[in-house]
Parts: structure tokens; sequence; C-alpha cells
């Protein structure tokens, strides 16, 4: 009876942990799209440039980062000192990530593959639904699968506005990109936060034309 | 037809001579001594910058503005005001950050690469980087003013910079832009305006 009561208590934790918190209890949205567009960084005409915050470990570093869709499926990610020396420069081409220049101290796995993940999320332009969901905010929330992990893209039903990206796995939230301060497809003002280690990216949009 | 030819190539050859020509040793020699002396002379150095980050892929470069300030012997404030507030103080073997009010200071005493990018941006401000020994260094005349090309001789550097680019005003031997050129050939352009020297400058200039 004792073993019973355990297995019992094993199953039942392992279930309640198993549920991913962005879409639990949430009921299923019927929708015909098949595939979500991240709005953002699509236009091949805009070089998108942003103030760049990062906080990470202790460690607070300022920048320039520089965002641009140079093919279909390809954007170019740069980020720069404020005195405009490369820190990394990578293309990201669907799953794949070439790394043009990194700096030496950077130059390790752990942390190109954090950044490939982080840009990955944050620019990936079209992704394949597997799942949409609608909560009681009226949003709706279309999960998309990648390799080993879900993204969430939570879109306000009545604007069509693209509100956060939550990248998760099977059972907690990894990463949330905010969007704020929206204006002609562009987020003037993105946050991403890491859930589970101590990363902050702050961006604020740089209107170079005014 | 041939001589049309002949007459072309000769010409674009007169072109390029006139828009790059190389110092003789002598003028290689005169031209240091005045930037020299106008660095020994120095105290002070107030300007305003404007910066330009080019990068093959973009439409338009990335522009920045802001303002700098250098004391004797080692003060140096480097400020971004345009389009965002930032600033940088090397002071005390210290570097003092302030990003848009979030402050933060770096010890670097013992810190070979900031010690580096202290002693380049001073220099480089006051043109006086005429070091054999870590750069091979190139002279010419082009159009009214001076061009220096520095090629760093440390791997380390070379990594980053391939060459520094600094053009001189013929009239008064003072650096009027500064171009730091990458592996990949982006590059990043610093033009200097309303430069002056030994103007009186406050120390509290340089408080963090």
């Amino acid at each position: 009876m004792k073993r019973f009561l355990i297995l019992n208590l094993c199953i039942v934790t392992l279930f309640a942990s198993c549920g991913i918190p962005t879409i639990k209890g949430l009921p299923e949205y019927k929708t015909e799209i098949t595939e979500y567009t991240n709005p953002y960084f699509s236009n091949p005409t805009t070089d998108y440039i942003y103030k760049a915050k990062i906080k990470a470990y202790n460690n607070d570093f300022g920048g320039i980062l520089i965002i641009k869709k140079i093919e279909d499926h390809k954007h170019r990610i740069v980020f720069t000192t404020n005195f405009g020396n490369k820190i990394f420069d990578f293309e990201l081409l669907d799953n794949e990530m070439k790394t043009n220049f990194i700096m030496k101290d950077l130059d390790k796995k752990i942390i190109i593959n954090t950044l490939k993940r982080d840009f990955q999320t944050l620019t990936q332009e079209r992704n394949p639904i597997h799942k949409s969901f609608r909560d009681n905010e009226g949003k709706i929330i279309f999960q998309s699968k990648t390799k080993k992990r879900f993204n969430h893209y939570i879109v306000d039903e009545k604007t069509q506005l693209l509100l956060q990206i939550i990248n998760t796995n099977h059972s907690k939230e990894k990463i949330t990109i905010t969007f704020s301060k929206v204006k002609n497809t562009i987020a003037k003002n993105i946050s991403i936060t890491h859930n589970t280690a101590p990363i902050q990216i702050d961006l604020s949009f740089l209107n170079q034309q005014q | 037809m041939r001589n049309i030819y002949t007459l072309f190539f000769l010409c674009i050859g007169i072109q390029i001579s006139n828009a790059q020509k190389s110092l003789t040793t002598e003028e290689i020699n005169a031209f240091k001594s005045a930037v020299e002396k106008l660095d020994s002379n120095t105290k002070t150095i107030v300007s305003d910058f404007v910066q330009y980050k080019h990068l093959s892929f973009l439409s338009n470069d990335v522009e920045t503005q802001g303002k700098l300030a250098f004391k004797v012997p080692g003060l140096v404030k480097w400020e971004y005001t345009s389009p965002y507030k930032y600033s940088i103080i090397f002071k005390d073997d210290k570097l003092f950050i302030d990003d848009e009010g979030d402050k933060s200071n770096i010890d670097i005493g013992s810190n070979k690469m900031f010690k580096g990018l202290n002693s380049l941006i001073t220099n480089s401000v006051k043109g006086n980087m005429f070091d054999d020994n870590a750069f091979d260094i190139s002279y010419f005349k082009v159009d009214d003013f001076y061009l220096v090309k520095f090629i760093p001789k440390d791997k380390d550097m070379l990594q980053f910079i391939a060459a520094f680019e600094l053009k001189f005003d013929i009239k008064t031997s003072d650096v009027t832009e500064v171009k730091m050129i990458e592996p990949s050939e982006d590059y990043t352009k610093i033009v200097f305006k309303n430069k002056t020297r030994n103007t009186t400058l406050n120390e509290a200039v340089f408080n963090p």
C-alpha cells in the first residue's frame, strides 16, 4: 500500500510539473492560420538599430545591437560597443548560425548557444503553428514547435499586435521576450528575460532618421 | 587609338597620384615634429564629434554624436549625447561608466585591454601616436590634409583592428578625423568638430 501511494505521488508530481505554464488550463482556439509571422524584423529595407543594455551574471554591458534581414529567412545580427568595436557578428539562417566574428572572451559554446537561441526566438519570421489557445484577457497564443522547445506567440486579439514571445521546454518558461511601444511594425522597446538564468537584455530603438 | 588609351591611363594615373601622395622623409619629420610640438604645448582639449559606424550590409551608417574633454596628464571624458546619453571617464586608473543613469566602474590598473584603449583614445585625440614599435606607419598627403595609416603589429589587436587612419589639417597639424578599420573592412569613423586646445577646463568635468 505504501509503495502504491509513493508511486501515485510520483506520477501526480510528474504530471503536475509537465504542463507548460504559458498555456496551462487554457482552452484551444480554432483558427485556419497554419503559420504565425513575426512582423518585427521582417522588412529587408529597414536597419533595425537598438541601444542595448545587457546584464548577465552581475556583469553590465552597454552597446548597440544591429539587426537586418539580408535575405529570405536570413538575418545579420551585430553587437558593437558604443565606440563601434564589434563584440559579435552573426548570420542566422533558420536553425543555422554562422559566426563572422566574436570577441575572444565570449568565444565559448555555452555563450554562443545562448545568444543563438535568443536571437532565433527574437527574429524567426515564419513559424508553423502547432496549437492555438485563447486566454480570458483577449490574447491569442500561437504555439510553435522548435527542435527541443516551444515558442508561444502572444497576440492581442483586437489589435493583432505581437506582445510577447515565450520560449519554453515541456515544463518551464525559459525566455520571455516582451515588445512594447510598437509603431509601424517596429517595437521601440524590447526586453529579453531569461527565467532560469540571471540574464536580462533591454533594447530601445534608435531612430536614425530623426 | 592606342595613343588615346595611353593618354587616358596617364590621366587616371595623374588623378590617383594627386589623390594620395606619399610624404618624403623630410616632410614626415617636419610633420611629426609639428604634431609633437602641438602635443607638448597642450594642457586641455575639448571637442564635439560625430561617429559613423559603417557596416557593409546596412543602408545607412549608424550615426552618434557627442563631446570629449581631455586634460593632462591623462583625464579623459568621452560622452555621447545623441541619440542617447552614455559617458565614460578615465580617471585614477579607473573607468567610470554612466549608461543613461546606470553607473558602474571598472578598475583598469591591471587590465591590459582597457589601458590600451585609454592610451589609444588619448593619443588619437592628441594625434601623437607615432610609435613605430606598435605600428607600421605610412604618411600621405591628400588634397589639403595629411593622412597617416597605422597598422598594428600586435596580433591580438589585429584580430579586431586592421588599421587606424588619422587625418590631420595641414595648417594646424591637428587631428580632424579618426578611422578604425576592421579586418572585414567595416569601420568606425570619428569626425571632430569645434576642437579647441588649452581652453580653461574645470576638473569637475571629470567627476563621475
